[in-house]
């Protein structure tokens, strides 16, 4: 390494940690340094300056701004009563959907459509909320479904 | 691990609705936020509200959060707030009427009053390494305050304000340099 080259190098990730003394000197500086005073004062002037800009530039914020952080994410409770309310009224618009479809196109009745409707916009809304790697293989045959219709369209 | 592995993978566990997760989040980049807004120029309580506003919108849009280190991502979050704030402040403090006049903003709300004690000597010195930075022309300044508040990596810093590298680390060290003897010059 040249002393050009330890200029460039000051600010790599590695050697900041290194200034900042959160890391060792990667291996390749260390022995530039070892050989080079000039460098190694300007290493340990960029060491000083690192640890004094970090020291009266960062400021841990206050208590009261770092609860009110915490507070913000949203509670479990919270999201489970989301969900429910979620989940009923979609079983509902479902539900009635069933029922209007069930009585106006088919001889079932009105409470069998309701619950055919009800069951699906139930199993839908569970969907939506499912972690995305459960909801893979119903996105994937959505996908599929679709692009079979697209190739149906012609014919 | 590597660091960018590590911001993805705590952004996915905050998303999974991992309460811990938020909390790391909150620690390791809630000072930089928070510093970031204060080497801005902003007052205490205003860094207080904007730092909030920051780390909210950045749980509400983590989906949206990839590509880029966290740091990155929030310093990008809080450059627009900041500059929202402070226009959002300029037409609250827009010049109504005449001076004197009751609807005349108070330009010397927040500015010790002139009896409330002695007047120290010389600012605390964190106070005054702040002053010497915001003195400093663009674009040292926001690539000294990107990368000693922000902690952004020089080469996020490079693809942030389209630059190269080594223009980057050349304002660093000169901008380094600048602060450094002014600050001498005022000891």
């Amino acid at each position: 390494m040249t002393c050009a080259g330890l200029e460039d190098r000051i600010f790599d990730e590695d050697c900041r940690a290194a200034l900042l003394g959160r890391g060792p000197t990667p291996a390749d500086v260390e022995r530039h340094l070892a050989g080079c005073p000039n460098c190694a004062g300007r290493w340990a002037q960029a060491a000083a300056d690192g640890r004094r800009f970090s020291r009266e530039l960062l400021l841990e914020p206050p208590a009261a701004l770092r609860r009110r952080l915490y507070q913000a994410f949203p509670r479990r409770a919270d999201r489970s009563a989301a969900l429910d309310v979620t989940v009923f009224s979609r079983t509902l618009v479902a539900g009635a959907l069933g029922a209007s479809l069930a009585g106006g196109f088919t001889t079932l009745p009105d409470w069998a459509g309701f619950c055919v409707g009800a069951s699906l916009g139930l199993a839908w809304a569970a969907m939506q909320r499912a972690p995305r790697r459960w909801r893979q293989p119903a996105v994937s045959a959505a996908r599929a479904l679709r692009g079979c219709v697209q190739l149906l369209r012609p014919i | 691990m590597d660091p960018w592995l590590q911001d993805a993978a705590l952004a996915r566990r905050c998303l999974e609705g991992d309460e811990l997760a938020w909390r790391e989040l909150v620690d390791a980049h809630g000072r930089h936020v928070f510093s970031l807004c204060l080497a801005a120029g902003l007052r205490p309580f205003e860094a207080e509200d904007v730092c909030q506003d920051v780390m909210v919108s950045a749980l509400r849009g983590l989906r949206g959060y990839h590509g880029c280190r966290l740091s990155t991502w929030l310093y990008r979050i809080t450059r627009r707030r900041i500059a929202d704030h402070f226009r959002s402040a300029a037409r609250r403090e827009l010049a109504a009427g005449f001076p004197g006049d009751a609807t005349f903003p108070d330009v010397e709300a927040g500015r010790p009053l002139a009896g409330s004690g002695p007047e120290p000597d010389r600012l605390p010195l964190g106070d005054e390494l702040r002053q010497q930075l915001a003195r400093l022309p663009e674009p040292p300044r926001s690539i000294l305050i990107a990368y000693h508040v922000g902690e952004l990596p020089v080469r996020e810093i490079a693809l942030e304000l389209r630059m190269p590298e080594n223009t980057v680390k050349s304002h660093l060290r000169r901008g380094r340099t600048l602060v450094r003897a002014r600050l001498q010059e005022g000891t």
